[in-house]
């Protein structure tokens, strides 16, 4: 004990002794403005765009709009503390923010700074917010995928490592859900996983905190938070920020995946920002540069060729609509900038179909080739008796006399719905998913009663994990359904339905 | 084209320049208030005496120098320092002393945008961040 302390002492000493005192010169600009936000600054004439400026009351600020003969900065905090007339530092350093290994675990606000009450986190790397996206030669084609653990998901609309894929939907309709639900799915896979919630409420943060803490997924996760209350300056930086913390990730070859909840509320930031610092507006009043915005923020997103670190960053993008236009501003923005989309839709939800997904309109452009083989066998045709099932159930709806195939039909069609229904952190390992769709759509369980469809899946689960392990195993390891496989998953089933009955 | 205020503060400076009689000023800044007026940009006015300022002294070639001392200066001493300071700067200095006895010690001046801490209290400041930062 008293060997730290003179240490301490020691150092202490050296310190000062070799402090050298010195005149200290730099240069300043007056804030002209200040309001809603945003300062105009008279003066730093070299300072550069995206620049850190540092107010007298120690309020950091970010210059954007250099002009003539001021420069507009958006304040990341209050203005209530700064005042006409108050000096501005430059401070020579492009927006950056801590990243690292200690920000895991942790809830923090786009600046880095925590806000979850467990003290300080200590890091010395810092990168900046706004990047330039990896260019051509450094990337690769998507060819490993995100299981998400949700059967509709995995089966018809596949995420790859590195892909962007849309979450999009009206309010209250679980895109929040499906995206906690792929977190959650990532305890085994070696995935960091990064939140970030734009514009949300805090009440719902906490819950999503804790929620991911139940069941043990904060361990590889970083909340990023910029609340309702928060000023629009720390939304808008809010999903780069969290970009940024992905990519330390990416740059140590890790798979990291990062949730933007949502963009709709990033863009009305943006909106907010751009129209206070007086630039012209354009379609609902979003700055003309709304598109690019969301384009070099996705566009982040990457899957590294094994060359440059093999890192991937997978970006799942939420989009709320109303009342499900899609073809709103920043809806088809996005749209087209995503890899695909999963639409879910609110009268689809009321139905009782949960993740209320439209697998007819949504689609992943990449994810297919993620897909594992054993995957893919049953997928394919499940996503054609949906298809079928979709076209035949309109006419059966008259409730004309149908003739037996398309009795079949339905009957099926209304099964695998039943089995696509999932509850939320319900995941569902994916050799698993094989069993049961492959099951599903050879008609295995059309003798099943709907009611005791879920019933049928968790018995058939339990039997498979307690009487044929090996089955499941080598789906997991060998990711593929060979013939051989095939004939033992065959007969597995044929078995349990025969000492089960659902009626 | 939209004119800036640093533009009428130059242009207003460039045109006092050289007829030194108290009527002419009186009559050409008159003409100007009147152009502003005309041009409605009176509510321009606000920020136009800062930059005014500095185009004016850029022209007189004269800097003005904000001094912060922590105990009165004596008039032998201040005149030490214009001098000192003029031939730092290579210009007219005028000088605003300001006594303000929580820099401690040492000196502290600010010209236009640059500003030269050589105060004790930013010494110790800067001490404290390096100590800080050491992580003992």
């Amino acid at each position: 004990m008293e060997t730290t302390k003179d240490q301490i002492l020691e150092s202490l000493k050296k310190q000062i002794e070799g402090f050298k005192t010195g005149v200290h010169a730099e240069k300043v600009g007056h804030v002209l403005e200040v309001g809603d936000g945003i300062a105009r600054i008279l003066g730093l004439n070299n300072i550069a765009s995206q620049e850190m400026v540092e107010f007298e009351n120690g309020e950091m600020g970010v210059a954007l709009n250099l002009e003539e003969d001021n420069v507009g900065a958006i304040i990341l905090g209050s203005d209530k503390g700064i005042r006409e007339g108050d000096q501005v530092k430059s401070t020579g350093k492009i927006l950056s923010i801590p990243v690292g290994e200690a920000l895991l675990g942790r809830v923090v606000n786009p600046l880095g700074a925590p806000v979850d009450g467990k003290g300080e986190i200590r890091t010395n790397t810092f990168y900046p917010v706004e990047k330039i996206a990896p260019r051509v030669i450094k990337r690769k084609s998507v060819n490993t995928p995100v299981q998400t653990g949700i059967k509709a998901i995995d089966s018809m609309i596949p995420i790859g490592r590195g892909q962007r894929e849309l979450i999009i939907g009206d309010r209250q309709t679980g895109k929040t859900a499906v995206a906690l639900d792929a977190i959650v799915n990532q305890k085994e896979e070696d995935m960091i996983c990064i939140y970030v919630a734009i514009g949300q409420k805090e009440s719902k943060v906490a819950k999503i905190v804790a929620d991911l803490e139940k069941r043990g997924a904060m361990d590889y996760t970083i909340v990023v938070v910029a609340s309702a209350s928060d000023p629009a300056s720390l939304n808008y930086i809010a999903p780069f920020a969290g970009c940024a913390m992905g990519e330390y990730f990416l740059d140590k070859g890790k798979d990291v995946l990062v949730i933007y909840d949502d963009l709709s509320k990033h863009a009305w930031a943006y909106r907010e920002v751009s129209l206070l610092l007086r630039r012209p507006s354009g379609r609902e009043a979003y700055p003309g540069d709304v598109f690019y915005l969301h384009s070099r923020l996705l566009e982040r997103a990457c899957r590294l060729d094994p060359k440059y670190g093999g890192g991937s960053l997978t970006a799942l993008p939420i989009i709320e609509t109303q009342s499900g236009d899609v073809s709103a501003y920043i809806p088809t923005n996005v749209i087209s900038i995503t890899d695909g989309q999963i639409y879910l839709e609110s009268d689809l939800f009321y139905k009782g179909i949960r993740p209320a997904l439209n697998v007819g309109i949504s689609v992943s452009r990449v994810g297919s080739s993620a897909q594992i083989k054993a995957m893919k066998k049953v997928a394919g045709k499940l996503k054609l008796e949906l298809a079928q099932y979709r076209e035949l159930a309109v006419f059966a709806g008259f409730g004309s006399d149908l003739d037996e195939a398309t009795q079949k039909q339905l009957n099926k069609g209304d099964r695998l719905t039943e089995i696509l229904k999932q509850v939320q952190f319900a995941n569902v390992p994916v050799e698993k998913q094989v069993v049961i769709l492959y099951a599903g759509i050879n008609g295995y369980l059309d003798k099943v009663v709907l009611p005791k469809v879920k019933e049928y899946e968790e018995k058939l689960y339990l039997y498979f994990e307690t009487k044929h392990k090996e089955i499941l195993k080598t789906i997991k390891d060998t990711k593929d359904l060979d013939k051989d496989t095939e004939e033992k998953l065959k007969k597995a089933i044929l078995a349990f339905n025969d000492a089960h009955k659902f009626e | 084209m939209k004119v800036s205020v640093k533009k009428y503060a130059e242009a207003l400076a460039l045109s006092l320049k050289g007829d030194e009689s108290p009527d002419s000023y009186k009559e050409k800044i008159d003409n100007f208030l009147k152009l502003l007026q005309k041009r409605k940009k009176l509510k321009l006015t606000k920020r136009f005496f800062p930059a005014f300022k500095d185009e004016w002294y850029k022209i007189i070639k004269k800097i003005e120098v904000k001094v912060t001392v922590p105990h009165r200066l004596e008039e032998a001493e201040k005149e030490e320092l214009s001098k000192l300071l003029g031939s730092a700067f290579g210009k007219e200095v005028i000088m605003n002393v300001h006594v303000d006895n929580g820099i401690i010690g040492g000196l502290k001046l600010e010209a236009g945008e640059y500003v030269i801490d050589g105060s004790l209290a930013k010494n110790l400041e800067m001490l404290k961040a390096q100590i800080i930062s050491s992580n003992i």
